[in-house]
């Protein structure tokens, strides 16, 4: 092991469940996980509209990391690793979930089902004001406005994982901000 | 008068985007039931009857396509009363080979639990839908994107019964 990665390895404190974890130690496993699973919920949440997308990629993204841990070679923090995971997770989820609706339905973009109203979920999931308006955004600008706004994702790095140009990731972004700055104004008036 | 806020002042306010959020359930039962089930996998391999499983569900898109192939609709040939009969036959051959494989792993993974509790809706929602097919291809047999369409959903159905009980989580 090289020194800088014994000094990281001081850093994080992950580290040593992920090394038991490895071992095949489960329970070691359940403290990463409830350290966590908050943080990977919220995004899965962010980036679905719908918590029962969000509990299915929560899971997802754990049971992966189960699978996938001995790849992670500690370069990084565990939680940055679990939450590139999770975003690539979410993004293949939602692409097989379209692409079924397409196939079945033969229906573009626009005209798959609406994300589901939280309000009407059981347990009235209590969301702040701009997560109830980021919910309301247009999936691609949602997905754009998750990844650069909150989770500080590069462009380049945006239009990788979408598929798209890093130009057209900036334009789904100004467009997020823009529609969100608008409800915003309108709930303020 | 107040001034408006911002989207940047929004996203430095933790109240507002907070980095946490409880799950409204426990989502561990699941996950270690899973990770169980893949260290129980990992010692002892995949076992013969999911192995056939498997390579039956791939039979399926080998019948599509056979059923693609030989579709005169396909190679621009005309149509005969006796192309539809083939047609129907073979769509019913694709029907029948896929309700045997289904019941076989519905057998095989009978004892076993779920990773997700609900599968079984997923499952009606997705036979709903090659109801829906089926009662399209009666009036068009010869419809090649119809067909494909049936097949995928037959295989979404087994990959469904596949996933929820003995998970094969993807590459990343």
């Amino acid at each position: 092991m090289t020194a800088a990665v014994k000094q990281y390895d001081s850093e994080d404190p992950d580290y040593q469940l992920v090394d038991k974890a490895l071992e095949g130690d489960s329970q070691a496993f359940q403290q990463l996980y409830l350290a966590h699973h908050k943080r990977v919920f919220a995004l899965c949440l962010r980036m679905t509209a719908s918590i029962e997308s969000a509990e299915e990629c929560t899971q997802e993204a754990f049971i992966k990391a189960w699978r996938k841990l001995s790849s992670f070679n500690k370069q990084s923090r565990f939680s940055t690793w679990l939450h590139t995971l999770t975003s690539r997770i979410v993004l293949d989820y939602l692409r097989k979930h379209k692409s079924w609706l397409k196939l079945v339905f033969s229906q573009e973009e626009t005209h798959a089902p609406e994300p589901v109203d939280l309000a009407s979920e059981p347990g009235d999931f209590d969301l702040s004001t701009m997560d109830s308006l980021l919910l309301k955004l247009p999936e691609r600008a949602r997905l754009v406005f998750v990844l650069h706004g909150i989770e500080g994702y590069r462009h380049v790095e945006i239009a990788e994982m979408l598929k798209i140009s890093a130009g057209s990731s900036r334009a789904q972004y100004h467009r997020a901000r823009n529609l969100l700055q608008e409800w915003l104004d309108d709930e303020e008036a | 008068m107040k001034k408006p806020n911002s989207i940047d002042q929004m996203l430095a306010d933790e109240r507002q985007f907070p980095e946490n959020m409880d799950p409204p359930r426990d989502l561990w039962p699941g996950i270690e039931q899973a990770i169980s089930r893949h260290q129980q996998k990992s010692s002892k391999g995949l076992s013969v009857n999911y192995k056939i499983a498997l390579s039956s569900a791939a039979s399926i898109f080998v019948a599509v396509l056979a059923i693609q192939l030989f579709n005169p609709s396909q190679s621009g040939l005309p149509q005969t009363p006796s192309d539809q009969g083939q047609s129907n036959s073979g769509i019913n051959a694709l029907v029948k080979t896929f309700e045997h494989e289904k019941q076989q792993m519905l057998v095989l993974f009978k004892d076993q639990p779920a990773a997700i509790n609900d599968w079984q809706p997923q499952l009606l929602e997705l036979e709903a839908a090659a109801t829906s097919l089926r009662q399209a291809l009666n009036n068009d047999p010869n419809n090649a994107v119809l067909i494909r369409m049936l097949g995928n959903t037959y295989q979404q159905q087994l990959d469904l019964i596949n996933r929820v009980h003995a998970p094969q989580w993807q590459k990343i």
